[in-house]
This record gives C-alpha cells, structure tokens and sequence, in this order.
C-alpha cells in the first residue's frame, strides 16, 4: 500500500490564493471600529434608561389602581345617590311624616290590622317620642 | 483538558473589560490563519471576508462564554468552521431552489477569481480538491496546508483522530485518482 507521505509529496505546494494589497491592516481597522462602536462608553441617561422605564411603568400601574379604586367608590356612593334621587321622584317626602302622621296611620281602625292604643303607646315608648302624642294615647 | 496559557487568559479578560485594543491583538494573530482556511473553502475573496468578519464579531460577542479549557485559537477555528460550512450549506439549499439564481458552483469561482495566483497544476489540484464533500475537504485543508494535528483537529471538527486520519487517508488517494485520470 503507498505511503500517504509518498502521495502528497507529489502535489503542488504553497498556497496560490492571494489577497488585495492591504487587506489585512484594512480588516482590522473595520473589525476594531465595529467593536470599538459596540463598547462605547454609555451616558447616564441610557444607563438609567431601563430602570427608569420600569419606575414609570410601576408608576403608571399604582395611578391606573387608584383611578380604579375612586371609580368604585364613586359608583357606589352615587348608587345611594341614586336611591335618594328615586324616593324624590317618586314624591315622598319623609320631612311630613313625623310620629302624629305614623300613629294615626298605625292605629286606623279602617286598616287590615290596625293598632291597639295600648300597643301604640308601647311601641312609642320604645322610640322615645313626644310625652304629647303619649298623653294623647294615655 | 488544555489550560489556556496566562497572557491569552489575560488578555481575554481586558477584552471582556471592553478594550477594543485587546481585541485587536486577536485579530492581529488569528486573522491569517483563518482568512487562509475559510478562502480555501469558499474560494471567493468577498465570501472568505465577510465569513472571516462574522468570525470575529461572534467572537466579540460570545467571549464570555469561552471556558478556556481550550486555546483561544482552537475555539476561533470552531467559529470559523461553523460560519463557513453554514454559508456553504445556505448555498447548496439555495441552488436547489428553482428561479433562486445561478447555482453556486465553486469550481466556476476558481476559474473566474482574479485572486488566484497558482498555475494550471495548482488549478487542477483545487478542482481536485473541490470534488471532495465539504467535511472532507476541511479535513484536508486543515491537514495539507495548515498542518494542524490531528488532536487539535479533534476539537475543532468535533470528531475522533482516528476517523480524521482515515478521512485525510480517503480526500489523500480521491485527489491522487482525479489527477491521474486527467
């Protein structure tokens, strides 16, 4: 079997593929620029830039909560609101109807269950009324 | 395992530091041996710099990476390696794909390459050379005009010594048989 040696020994030598004049200085000025540009030195500003977004994010997320949170507040105190105004509409008007207009109401013998006035002055008593409207009852 | 010798170590380290300087000297010691390999197998000049370019800004890029269980050197071949047999696979799809062009056919760039200097002998050995498969003809090139050992080899190609012994055996006698049959 021939030797590998013996073979090679054969083929032409050197190396027949050449480069343009200067290619080598010229590469490595294009290598040390675009690695020089990737190192340069980086401002304040760009090295807050980051952290600086995520704050501003943070921020931005605690505001949007708040504005959310007053909304539901907001919605349900005007839903009481909106009871009031409805009670408006449909024209009671509570201001009249003191402890005289309930009793009379209460002990109305043309109602289903009207009142006893023993009762009446039982259940006023519990509610601290006027000695006026007991002394009516009494 | 090889152990980095302590200048590249050193060296590696104010790269990483961000010294663009140190780098240069990098480049300064690899840049030849590189261009040399990569141009054997792409053999268009334009090819092997843009290859040669991507060598070294990955290298840039991913030194921190580097272990340093193996030289500098064998690490930057790998990278160069890769980058080649990538361009050179893109390539091969690309010509199969119909309407894509021209295929890239390398003997016809060693015809048409005013950057070649050898004589007709020469021109016949490369297109000898070229009929190899593009593992084998690394193998080669590495071996015949480089003269990188077989361990080194080892790490950079990811392959046994023996079955680069025997592929170097095989890229050997299939060159021998196309000169002679010409």
């Amino acid at each position: 079997m021939e030797n590998i040696e013996d073979i090679t020994k054969n083929f032409p030598k050197g190396d027949p593929f050449k480069v343009p004049e200067g290619f080598f200085d010229q590469f490595q000025e294009e290598i040390q620029a675009r690695v020089t540009r990737r190192v340069m030195p980086v401002s304040l500003f760009q090295k807050i830039r980051q952290p600086l977004k995520l704050a501003a994010s943070f921020a931005l997320l605690v505001i949007f909560s708040w504005l959310v949170v007053l909304f539901i507040q907001y919605n349900r105190s005007g839903s009481q609101t909106a009871t009031t105004d409805i009670s408006d509409t449909l024209g009671y008007d509570y201001s009249f109807v003191d402890e005289y207009v309930a009793a009379a109401v209460m002990t109305d013998t043309s109602a289903a269950t009207p009142l006893q006035p023993d009762a009446m002055v039982d259940f006023l008593l519990d509610r601290d009324v006027s000695y006026e409207l007991l002394a009516d009852y009494y | 395992m090889t152990v980095i010798p302590k200048e590249e170590s050193e060296l590696i380290d104010l790269c990483l530091s961000g010294s663009g300087k140190a780098f240069e000297q990098i480049v300064e010691k690899h840049q030849r041996p590189l261009y040399s390999i990569i141009r054997k197998m792409v053999i268009d000049h334009d090819d092997a710099r843009d290859i040669l370019q991507n060598t070294f800004i990955k290298a840039w890029k991913n030194l921190d990476s580097f272990n340093r269980q193996s030289k500098l050197y064998t690490w930057m071949y790998r990278i160069a390696v890769n980058e080649t047999m990538t361009f050179l696979a893109s390539k091969k799809k690309r010509s199969f794909i119909p309407l894509a062009g021209k295929d890239y056919d390398l003997s016809e760039k060693l015809e048409n390459d005013p950057w070649f200097d050898g004589d007709e002998a020469q021109k016949n050995f490369q297109k000898a050379i070229l009929t190899l498969p593009n593992k084998q003809r690394i193998v080669f090139n590495m071996r015949y005009y480089e003269d990188i050992p077989y361990e080194q080899m080892s790490e950079i190609l990811g392959t046994s010594e023996g079955a680069l012994k025997a592929s170097y055996h095989h890229a050997v006698k299939k060159i021998q048989d196309y000169m002679l049959n010409r």
